[in-house]
């Protein structure tokens, strides 16, 4: 199943020629938000009204003009953490309710640029924090393939947006594989491209340093697209790198090393899960390449460290948060003090004042070496881990997930379970290094996705492969 | 188990206002996390540099020309009190 049962490209050269236009486009996404968004709840904002204007625009355009926009007419939906002006954007929190950005993220102005439609804001775990899309103030998301199951967080409902057909392509972010991990469950693509590819400006922060916007959509060919749309200079984003992504023709993987991590087949993946990776293992010899296992010593201990460095971030991130500037104020406070807690108190939800408060700890005076410090230098170890295993391989294949996305309300209790659901996508964040989720196989009827990792800039030949496996 | 003392320490320095009743749940929840990534500890980190940047490879300064920013109507326009091109906070000095 995908929109209009063909490629983003293709679409976009009907488009251009004239045999569709946006704005039948733009109405078959909505026709479909209208049918399936009551029940799975993908999208906290539609904007009809601004994507109808916009495809008028578009329809309006010349030949040439049109010739140069490489997503021409396309809808897409925004992951509601990246800014988008004059639309809200909320991350998914109370807090930020009504809130409506005076600027676009870089990101956005490249997809506008680009000729695509923003048709609406998709829903989240608040302040991307989550893994299963049960954290966000707009309510859960359902998986469309499975309506009592999760879909997976925290881009829950850009993936189910695209796996429910509503839109073509969606753009989530990716802290700990938050991008990956709903592809999987949602089975479609998502790609968390190298850390300083894409720039950040206009993502609402939640752990700086690990913290990447990507595209998810049906294909492997249709995330290179948006990628080579959202890859590029900013200089709005310190730590964007000025580099871009070329979306060429597919390269063969013959002699390629696909290297196996020995700690990822261990302890704790289901068998069936295994059984999908090892399927997508022979495909990949049969195209010629060559298995090879690695080792990866120090990933036993991504989850923890990630814990440390994402809830210090965050700790530090939200205090703008304040009800000062923009968002919920409480009423009736006394100081401004007492304003700050009580707005704070009422506008976060449970686990972001969970993390925030864990992330205070641990940079707290008394506790700073033991806790961050010392993450900050297994991350360092981590870093060296896939630096060494690609001495020995060009790319790493491994699962997204040990299992197919679970049931809601299942994990909810127990703050660890939840957080190891992310143990094989958590330490490509870590590392800066790029990840790709494509569609594996299926458990008892839900999908199952297969990951490949690269090093740092690596992702053409990550595509190579992961078409390949598609 | 994170005792109920450290709960209402972190809780002031986040600026949050935690009810009574929600502590227990927050000792256990930060106990069960804090007891997790004390793992950390088993790992020899013994002269390991800290990871402190990831794209260290190019300077990020962009050219010194001056550009829009935002305006000061747009800058205000989420604030949930302004007064007279300002945002309002309730009174600091009596």
């Amino acid at each position: 199943m995908s929109f209009f049962d063909t490629s983003v490209a293709e679409i976009v050269k009907a488009v251009q020629s004239g045999t569709v236009t946006a704005a039948e486009l733009v109405e078959k996404s909505l026709a479909a938000i209208a049918e399936k968004n009551e029940e799975i709840n993908a999208f906290i904002t539609v904007c009809s009204d601004e994507a109808r204007a916009r495809a008028k625009e578009i329809d309006a355009l010349s030949a040439e003009q049109k010739s140069t926009m490489v997503l021409c007419g396309i809808p897409i939906a925004v992951k509601d953490n990246i800014s988008t002006k004059g639309i809200q954007t909320t991350s998914g929190s109370k807090i930020l309710k009504g809130y409506t950005p005076p600027y676009d993220a870089d990101s956005v102005e490249r997809i506008i640029a680009a000729g695509a439609i923003i048709v609406g804001k998709t829903n989240l775990d608040e302040f991307a924090m989550g893994s299963s899309n049960e954290n966000s103030a707009y309510g859960i998301v359902r998986n469309p393939r499975n309506t009592n199951a999760v879909p997976g967080g925290s881009s829950g409902g850009s993936a189910a947006a695209v796996a429910a057909d509503m839109v073509p392509l969606a753009l989530g972010s990716d802290t700990g594989g938050s991008i990956r991990q709903p592809a999987s469950h949602c089975g479609i693509v998502g790609i968390k491209p190298t850390y300083g590819m894409v720039s950040r400006y206009g993502l609402i922060a939640y752990a700086s340093s690990l913290d990447q916007i990507g595209p998810m959509g049906n294909s492997v060919e249709d995330c290179a697209l948006l990628l080579s749309v959202i890859a590029g200079d900013d200089r709005r984003d310190s730590t964007n790198a000025r580099k871009t992504y070329s979306n060429d023709a597919f390269s063969s993987v013959k002699g390629k090393k696909i290297g196996l991590p020995a700690e990822y087949f261990g302890e704790g993946l289901t068998d069936e899960v295994r059984a999908i990776i090892d399927e997508k293992k022979a495909k990949l010899v049969e195209a010629g390449a060559e298995l090879v296992t690695v080792h990866l010593p120090h990933v036993s201990h991504a989850i923890a460290t990630y814990y440390v460095i994402a809830t210090a971030e965050a700790s530090s991130n939200l205090s703008r948060f304040d009800g000062v500037k923009f968002g919920h104020r409480a009423e009736g406070t006394t100081s401004l003090i007492d304003m700050y807690k009580k707005t704070r108190a009422e506008g976060f939800g449970e686990e972001v004042k969970k993390r925030i408060m864990l992330g205070t700890y641990v940079l707290s005076s008394g506790y700073y070496d033991a806790y961050y410090l010392k993450a900050a230098q297994v991350r360092t170890l981590i870093t060296q881990d896939f630096e060494n295993a690609f001495k020995e391989c060009n790319l790493i294949l491994s699962p997204v997930t040990p299992a197919p996305a679970f049931m809601i309300g299942e994990k909810t209790s127990d703050p660890i379970q939840m957080y190891l659901t992310d143990i094989y996508t958590v330490s490509a964040n870590l590392a800066g290094i790029p990840g790709i989720s494509v569609p594996a196989g299926e458990v008892n009827g839900l999908p199952v996705g297969a990951q490949l990792m690269a090093p740092k800039w690596g992702e053409k030949g990550m595509l190579d492969a992961a078409k390949i496996i598609s | 188990m994170v005792d109920v003392k450290t709960v209402n320490t972190i809780a002031n320095l986040s600026r949050l206002e935690i009810a009574d009743e929600n502590k227990p749940y927050l000792q256990e929840q930060l106990g069960k996390i804090l007891i997790y990534v004390e793992q950390l500890r088993e790992v020899d980190t013994t002269g390991v540099l800290p990871t402190a940047f990831l794209v260290p490879e190019h300077d990020s300064l962009r050219d010194d020309i001056a550009v829009d920013s935002l305006t000061i109507d747009d800058a205000l326009s989420n604030g949930p009190l302004v007064t007279k091109g300002h945002f309002a906070i309730p009174k600091v000095i009596g």
